[in-house]
């Protein structure tokens, strides 16, 4: 009769994800197309610049397919954390019932993220190879898998963190995104790849883990991309830290989350 | 079975630390409907929250046998954008219901909150008296050992009143409540035991009326 914590755990995340779903996407019948038009007015916007500019390619990669590729993965990790900062927040007339717990909505709000981003890259590619005739194969889909799941790893580890911290002193978090997400954008790699950045920078910038997610995402995608001293190394420690912060801080606060 | 184990609740305030509960050690009589009196604010819905488990004690700990509801009160537990129909399922699902025995109970609780139409409206456009029908219909789809109430009763007809207590009178059998209530001729006639909270200290009454008295003659001075 009774179950064990992870059955229960599991019940709580599906059922908290189908209420997600609903929220999210009841609402306004826009809610789907958005997943993909967000990415999209971007991408076109950005290579209106750069076509004004006079740019069409970036080591022989048409401009429109290296925003695309870069833009994706990073508008998924700055909607998600950012998501995960008011996850507890909004579902804390749940909490009345001890069977769910301050990470439960976290992890449902990550994989619902998750699968729009999916899908949402899939149909990016779909509509760039299908209607706009790219060549949308990939270089290295093993490595393009691999650097996502790190990418998953990360996302998570920094949005408990959002989570935790969010929470707790939600006035300073208000400040998250200008001082981070802001410069992150012009800084990771989706406007421009790292190599049109002098050299002697770089060492400055290999600070940023989504520099190194979206290079190493051009680099696994595409054939003769160039790129700096990025390393997979470096992300997939950077993912385990972030992920080992987020769960001793939950682990340390969670009491306080619900507590009264 | 509940027990207290050297409990201690306080919320901190600028002017130092407010107890609800210090040091306290208690066992709830078992199979007994408690009543629990105190005047506002000595943490009764607190005391209530600690019980079913979603607050925690600053120490000590409460141990508890059986299936505890989740307290029953006009705030929380529900979620305001939410439909009633949605709010119902989601406690079911968390329950581990699979989803034709979620059918089954959404049907008893539509039916038993005589809400209709307004099932299907987000709970925010509820009245109090419809949330706490929500609340206490939910609940009734569920066998608990003991049943948390938060003055869910104050609320309400005197229809809906009447089907509540014979819906609760037919668990009553197996189970049995705790519930908060300002309502003395309520408590006397549902209960048998009293706790009254003052201080920071829980004071344990074998016969319902003498709390009350107790209750009566504190409110009085």
């Amino acid at each position: 009769m009774s179950r064990s914590p992870f059955e229960i755990q599991k019940a709580v995340v599906f059922a908290l994800f189908v209420r997600e779903l609903k929220t999210r996407f009841g609402k306004y019948r826009l809610g789907y197309a958005w997943a993909l038009l967000e990415p999209m007015a971007h991408v076109i916007i950005l290579s209106a610049i750069w076509s004004a500019m006079g740019r069409s390619e970036f080591s022989g990669i048409p401009v429109p397919l290296f925003l695309a590729t870069g833009i994706v993965p990073y508008l998924f990790f700055q909607r998600t954390t950012a998501n995960c900062m008011n996850a507890i927040e909004s579902n804390r007339g749940l909490f009345n019932y001890r069977q769910v717990r301050p990470i439960d909505p976290v992890i449902s709000r990550i994989i619902l993220e998750s699968m729009i981003y999916f899908v949402s890259y899939l149909m990016l590619l779909f509509v760039a190879g299908w209607f706009l005739d790219y060549d949308i194969g990939v270089h290295n889909l093993l490595g393009l898998i691999f650097i996502n799941a790190l990418l998953y790893l990360l996302t998570f580890g920094v949005g408990l963190t959002f989570s935790v911290y969010g929470t707790l002193y939600p006035e300073m978090m208000k400040l998250v995104p200008i001082l981070i997400f802001r410069p992150m954008y012009f800084m990771s790699g989706i406007l421009f790849p790292l190599i049109v950045i002098p050299t002697e920078y770089h060492h400055w910038l290999m600070w940023n883990p989504l520099l190194h997610i979206v290079e190493l995402n051009h680099l696994f995608f595409f054939r003769g991309f160039e790129s700096g001293d990025v390393s997979l190394l470096f992300v997939f420690l950077f993912a385990l830290a972030s992920t080992t912060f987020g769960l001793l801080s939950y682990r340390a606060n969670w009491v306080r989350m619900v507590a009264t | 079975m509940i027990n207290l184990e050297n409990v201690t609740k306080f919320y901190p305030t600028p002017k130092g630390r407010k107890y609800i509960l210090r040091d306290v050690n208690i066992e709830f009589p078992p199979k007994c409907n408690i009543a629990i009196l105190g005047r506002n604010g000595m943490g009764k819905s607190t005391l209530l929250r600690l019980l079913g488990g979603i607050d925690y004690p600053n120490r000590g700990h409460i141990r508890s046998e059986g299936r505890i509801s989740w307290p029953m009160g006009l705030s929380g537990g529900v979620q305001g954008s939410m439909s009633g129909r949605d709010n119902a399922r989601f406690v079911c699902r968390i329950y581990g219901d699979s989803e034709d025995e979620v059918e089954r109970k959404i049907e008893y609780i539509h039916e038993f909150t005589e809400l209709g139409d307004y099932f299907d409206m987000p709970v925010k456009t509820y009245s109090n008296g419809m949330r706490a029908r929500l609340s206490f219909a939910t609940s009734m789809a569920f066998d608990f050992d003991i049943y948390l109430m938060d003055e869910i009763t104050a609320v309400g007809d005197q229809r809906f009143k009447q089907k509540s207590r014979a819906a609760l009178q037919e668990k009553k059998d197996k189970a049995n409540i705790i519930k908060v209530s300002h309502n003395m001729q309520e408590l006397i006639r549902d209960c048998d035991v009293g706790i009254y909270l003052e201080k920071g200290q829980m004071l344990l009454y074998e016969d319902i009326e003498e709390a009350v008295a107790i209750y009566q003659r504190e409110q009085a001075a």
